[in-house]
């Protein structure tokens, strides 16, 4: 897929502020000559389709006489493309918010194409009036695009832009790190001593340079007496640059690449004197606090809102607990309210509007959950604020709104905590879907109150039992009970919405390398959302009249192939639940039939701490074989260097899974 | 004054309050037989298309659906496309309880107008205005209404009443007007009968009804959805494109249209015009020519789409990508076209409908069909065809994209149909040698080596072309149906042939690969070549059966096991022959060798619905048969 290169905030380059003498420094902006083209293969990566030579960002905050405060983006970037899959480089995108309160102003572009012809450098330009397209995503948001002209095996891409925006609340995060290496990554950031910003850098490769000057500089502003004034101030500069920096790589059993990418984010926390002092976020109750007391959220679940009256007192009626009522709120709104969107956490519409629609946003649901468990005399119920697992982790440290995406639910009583979500309606009360249980949560009270959803919390338990029976024919079959684990079962529930419950019994048959017949199929607890499923069906073997018979006794339930495919592994391992997978097998023999072979039994640990284990225990006694087969997943954490004895486990489980009992007529 | 005010305030109460009373769409009214199977009941559709003049179209579109659970929420979300040619005037949407009492209305300005650009685009017009009531007690009625204007007949939309699975069909009508001076045509795909009542010698109305359609099932191996339902397309005979005229009275009129479009944009730049020389002038064989052309085309020019107002129609000119080395199908084969001609050599624009399982187009109808352009370039023996929007296929060679099927081949003095060449299973053809050693700790130490030949080369070819070593390496480290392996070596040798060919020679350690219990071992012989379909047990089956592939697979595996071992359980030998396919599976083992010959050929083709249980079994045979395991025991 050509997907275009896509890249989220803009920053300007200031050719020459490289006030101390480094040893290395980034080419200039449009000094290219035949020499840059000799280089094809790159030390960093030999197999690179492209190298990013340098990309250079800068943030800097200005004025505008009767305009106020601005940040200024800048970027500019080179790139060597070696190969035609590097193309996807030259497709830029750059999203301009043209309408709210981030509005920017696209100020100017200049992009070129290098190529080296008979030994000369030619220059292919990009018109910015004929070449530069708009594509207008909604309302808000227009995309610019243009691509690179010209562009071959051997090219050398180059371009630097500048966008203005009016809002300063949050500057964009840089990331050092993309899907091609790089060569230097700098980010300039400069800001007056009268805005403050927390940042938060998450930095896994050693950074060449940072530091911090401080310079002077002058700005108009409005005071704190609401005059324009020209104020001169202190600005502070900070500086980082990493150098030799390799492309990311997706892997799976990752929570999002995003969380081990080597970035610096920042928030606006304070204003200070000369302009109106506010702080704008300090710590997590004052932040959590501005909310409660915001009209467009914390207003809409603690005012009266009487007209949730008289839904609230039928659904209580004859109630005894507090348990007891939120589970009646909680399934009435689960079951009546159907989510449109899980974009953002912030509510767009007011809960009666919510109500009237019969539908609202994931957080909107929840929100009303709140306001109407609040109704009911729930007082300990709360919005929690989180980060899914796909959008990275959020941080304990400071109150950055920017990091969280998803708002579900809490309640506490008679000492429980219970987590809700009535946006899905596939979930039973006091689950969360385990997208959720990505560390750090925030529950939106007065203290603030941190909450950890720690995926180890989360176990994935399965149980399979099949009683089967070998007849003197030769024919097997017997009885098969499962009960899968809380989200298999989730994902059979959704399977059997979508298609039907034969979808289910038809994936198992399948299962099987032999064609098995199956029959007599049942599913229970299709309603209990709280709680799994629960199988039942009759297998049957086509092995009449066989002499000698191969049985494996885990069935369909064994591990067909190893999980971690990749020989090297750079990132930690990160499963979304720990795993206890049983698995129980009895097969009655008759009497003609003798037990030729049986699999020893066996224990697998994956180390001392027996983080992973797994038990195989067979035996034969009086005609009847047993298997007991245990898989536990102890973690769900797992550090990139025990990703060898990780694999090697499952390597190890997969042959274990993969062993026959040998059955043989008696002459 | 105030008495009148007063009066029509009263009037416009009444009129607001009494309309809420009329009940719309009960689903009690619904019979049970459109009830069957479907998640989704058309209660009610009126197309209306009014070709008022050749550049002017209404489009009245008016549907009602009922939605019977969750799975038909999908058919809920209205989305209207439009763009350059085309503006939506008004839309309404309503939605109404299962009682049929209106619950909410939706007007134009409540609805998102999102960009719609293809993902395959750089730019191009499309807008869509979309919306959802997002109502979720059911069943529960939505209806819309939507005006479109349309500034050309050029594209007429297609109506198609069931056009989707689990979808019943209560009454769905189209009605088309046009002045007899500006005919539209039609093809009737089982819709009954034109009612024409209401035509006069001025003025043509036509309409088709179709009532009470059950819900059809989805079924495997079954042609695109709209071929095997009811359905009508139409064309018009005259028509305009921004301020181009044509005529869609035949082929040859329909290319000269395009040939107009056209016309005059073969201006290469200087700077190319010297290369197309350098290269061409000193290769005698005009073929060859054509080769180290397309070759260097290849070499200068990337993929990029911009598809603006006429722009979706008209090619960029020659001299645009030559100065920007980029285009999109119709530009590069436009520019491939001039590069050509600047080297003395014909060749023709050619349309196409582009796609693995894309519909055929139909030869009788002149109507715009397609959506992808190549190149045609005729010889006295053979065609070279060309694909000019990729940087790696070899000269002459299609792939299954736009293999076998009818193209238009644009001339501006005849345009005519032609056939893309077909690829037959004995040109599609993979060809294994494996050779192995079982160790005595159960792994497999394996040499494969691999001749893959025309469309069975195809993912091949864009797995090494267009991924970096790393990424292979990563790809084959998943893609190999094996439980636990390591990739030792990989290496590919390409013959861009117009028939082309790829090597490919494989080393793999392969963990556990034989099972061992006690004094036996179990191995599977068939190492990497296993049969993948399966087809699990299935109903009564409707729709004609279509496999869109035809190839021949032939492996030859030797494995080495360890000394003082017997074989205790070989695998029958098969000889399979239907009319899919055949197949042959034969293992022997003698002196610490297992041997296995297998061979797999599918012939490819449309078959009746009442062959599919003969399919099943044929498929269900190969996977078991694959999969079969050989038992050995320690002597």
């Amino acid at each position: 897929m050509k997907l275009p290169y896509y890249f989220s905030f803009l920053f300007i380059v200031i050719l020459s502020t490289y006030a101390n003498a480094q040893q290395n420094h980034p080419p200039k902006f449009g000094d290219i000559s035949e020499k840059d083209f000799a280089k094809t293969v790159y030390p960093i990566d030999s197999n690179a389709d492209a190298i990013v030579l340098y990309d250079i960002g800068q943030t800097e905050i200005g004025s505008q006489f009767h305009g106020g405060l601005f940040a200024d983006y800048s970027k500019s970037m080179r790139a060597h493309i070696l190969h035609k899959n590097g193309y996807t480089l030259a497709n830029i995108v750059i999203p301009v918010v043209v309408y709210g309160a981030a509005q920017h102003e696209f100020i100017n572009l200049e992009a070129t194409t290098y190529n080296l012809v008979d030994g000369k450098v030619i220059k292919t330009e990009i018109n910015p009036k004929t070449d530069v397209y708009e594509d207008k995503i909604n309302q808000y948001v227009v995309f610019k695009k243009f691509s690179f002209p010209n562009v071959k095996e051997g090219s050398i891409i180059e371009f630097r832009c500048t966008i203005r925006t009016y809002s300063i609340f949050a500057l964009p995060t840089w990331e050092f790190q993309r899907t091609f290496p790089t060569l230097w990554s700098e980010y300039t950031v400069s800001i007056p001593d009268f805005l403050h910003y927390v940042f938060m850098s998450k930095i896994n490769l050693p950074l060449s340079l940072s530091d911090e000057k401080i310079r002077e500089s002058s700005f108009d502003i409005w005071n704190k007496y609401g005059k324009e004034e020209h104020v001169f101030s202190n600005v502070v500069e900070k500086h980082w640059v990493m150098e030799n920096i390799p492309a990311i790589h997706e892997e799976e059993f990752t929570t999002t690449i995003k969380n081990h990418i080597s970035k610096i984010e920042f928030q606006l926390s304070e204003k200070t004197s000369p302009l109106y002092p506010s702080k704008i976020l300090n710590t997590w109750p004052t932040l959590t606090q501005r909310l409660l007391l915001s009209d467009d959220f914390g207003v809409l679940i603690n005012k009266d809102n009487p007209w949730l009256n008289e839904i609230t007192d039928s659904l209580i009626q004859g109630s005894q607990s507090n348990l007891d009522k939120t589970q009646r709120v909680f399934a009435y709104v689960r079951d009546n309210f159907k989510c449109s969107d899980h974009s953002d956490w912030f509510p767009d519409k007011t809960l009666k509007e919510v109500f009237k629609s019969k539908n609202g946003s994931m957080s909107e649901i929840n929100l009303l959950l709140v306001a109407m468990l609040r109704k009911v005399d729930i007082e300990t119920a709360n919005p929690l604020l989180l980060s899914t697992r796909s959008n990275g982790y959020s941080t304990p440290l400071y109150p950055i709104l920017n990091y969280f995406n998803c708002l579900v639910a809490t309640f506490e009583t008679q000492g429980q905590r219970y987590f809700l979500d009535a946006s899905d309606s596939h979930l039973g009360f006091g689950k969360l879907n385990y997208e959720c249980y990505n560390g750090h949560a925030r529950v939106i009270d007065f203290e603030a109150t941190a909450v950890e959803l720690s995926p180890d919390t989360l176990l994935e338990k399965s149980y399979t039992s099949a009683f089967m029976t070998l007849e003197e024919t030769g024919k097997i079959n017997g009885i098969v009970r499962k009960i899968p684990g809380y989200f298999e079962s989730c994902t059979m529930r959704d399977s059997i919405k979508e298609k039907n419950s034969d979808a289910i019994f038809e994936k198992i048959q399948m299962g099987f390398d032999d064609k098995v017949s199956i029959s007599d199929k049942s599913i229970d607890s299709l309603k209990q959302l709280e709680n799994p499923l629960g199988l039942k069906f009759s297998l049957s073997f086509p092995t009449q009249g066989n002499d000698i018979l191969y049985i494996n006794p885990l069935l369909n339930e064994r591990l067909n192939e190893n999980p971690f495919h990749a020989a090297i592994r750079n990132y930690p391992v990160e499963m979304p639940y720990r795993t206890d997978k049983a698995v129980l097998f009895t097969l009655r023999l008759p009497a003609n039939y003798s037990v030729e072979e049986l699999p020893k039994s066996g224990l697998i640990k994956m180390n001392e701490a027996g983080d992973c284990t797994y038990e195989y225990a067979i035996s034969e006694a009086n005609g009847i074989i047993s298997l007991r087969s245990r898989m536990h997943v102890n973690k769900t954490f797992f550090d990139a260097i025990d990703y060898d004895l990780l694999r090697e486990f499952f390597t190890m489980v997969v042959a274990k899974q993969n062993e026959q009992i040998v059955l043989k007529k008696k002459s | 004054m105030k008495r009148i005010a007063c009066l029509l305030f009263i009037f416009s109460i009444v009129i607001f309050r009494s309309s809420g009373s009329d009940l719309k769409y009960p689903v009690k009214e619904i019979i049970d037989s459109l009830k069957k199977n479907a998640d989704c009941v058309l209660r009610d559709e009126e197309i209306f298309i009014e070709v008022v003049a050749i550049d002017e179209v209404h489009i009245h579109h008016r549907y009602a659906l009922t939605i019977m659970n969750e799975k038909g929420d999908d058919f809920a979300n209205f989305s209207e496309y439009y763009g350059r040619f085309s503006k939506i005037e008004s839309a309404e949407g309503y939605l109404y309880n299962e009682e049929g009492k209106e619950l909410l209305k939706a007007r134009k300005k409540q609805m998102q107008d999102l960009s719609a650009v293809s993902g395959m685009n750089l730019i191009d017009d499309t807008r869509q205005l979309s919306h959802s009531f997002y109502h979720n007690i059911y069943p529960y009625t939505v209806e819309y209404n939507v005006e479109i204007v349309n500034t050309s007949t050029f594209s007429l939309p297609a109506w198609i009443p069931q056009g989707a699975p689990r979808l019943s069909v209560q009454n769905s009508k189209l009605k088309v007007s046009f002045p007899s001076i500006n005919p539209i045509r039609y093809l009737n795909f089982d819709c009954g009968i034109a009612d024409s009542s209401g035509s006069d010698a001025a003025q043509k109305i036509l309409s088709w009804t179709v009532s009470n359609l059950r819900a059809m099932e989805e079924e495997p191996y079954s042609p695109e959805w709209e071929l095997h339902s009811r359905r009508i397309i139409l064309a018009p005979e005259s028509f305009m494109l921004e301020n181009y005229e044509g005529s869609m009275k035949s082929w040859d009129s329909f290319g000269k249209f395009i040939a107009f479009l056209n016309k005059d944009r073969f201006t290469l730049p200087e700077n190319i015009k010297k290369s197309v020389h350098e290269i061409a002038d000193s290769i005698s064989d005009p073929k060859e020519k054509v080769k180290a052309l397309y070759q260097f085309m290849q070499k200068n020019t990337r993929y990029v789409s911009i598809q603006l107002g006429i722009g979706g129609w008209q090619p960029l000119t020659a001299d645009f990508v030559g100065t920007h080395g980029y285009g999109d199908c119709k530009a590069l084969s436009n520019y491939m076209y001039s590069i050509l001609r600047e080297a003395g050599i014909k060749s023709n624009y050619t349309l196409i409908r582009a796609g693995r399982s894309a519909p055929a187009l139909l030869p009788d109808f002149v109507s715009q069909q397609f959506n992808h352009v190549i190149l045609f370039v005729p010889f006295e023996q053979d065609t070279i065809w060309l694909e000019c929007t990729s940087q790696s296929l070899p000269a002459g060679y299609l792939s299954s994209f736009t293999s076998d099927r009818y193209a238009l081949s644009i001339n501006e003095s005849e345009s005519k149909l032609v056939r893309t060449p077909p690829y037959t299973s004995e040109q599609n053809t993979q060809t294994r040698f494996t050779s192995a050693t079982l160790q005595e700790d159960g792994s497999l130490l394996t040499e494969i080596q691999t001749k893959y030949t025309g469309i069975k080369q195809d993912k091949v070819h864009f797995q090494i072309n267009y991924n970096s070593k790393d990424k292979i390496k990563e790809a084959l480290n998943k893609s190999i149906d094996l439980p636990s392996y390591d990739v030792v070596n990989f290496e590919y040798i390409e013959e861009k042939n117009a028939l082309p060919q790829i090597s490919e020679k494989l080393n793999l350690l392969v963990h556990n690969y034989s099972s061992q219990s006690g004094k036996r071992i179990f191995i599977v012989p068939n190492i990497c070549t296993r049969f993948s379909e399966r087809v699990a047990d299935d109903s009564l089956r409707t729709f004609e059966i279509c496999i869109n592939e035809a190839f021949s697979e032939s492996d030859s595996v030797i494995i080495q096991t360890p000394e003082g071992f017997s074989a205790e359980s070989i695998p029958s030998l098969a000889l399979i022959r239907t009319d899919f396919g055949e197949y042959t599976y034969s293992v022997s083992f003698s002196k610490n060798q297992l041997l296995l010959e297998r061979t797999l050929q599918i012939y490819g083709g449309i078959y009746p619905a009442s062959q599919f249980r003969s399919l099943q079994k044929f498929y269900n045979e190969v996977f078991s048969s694959d999969r079969a395991k050989v038992v050995l025991t320690k002597k």
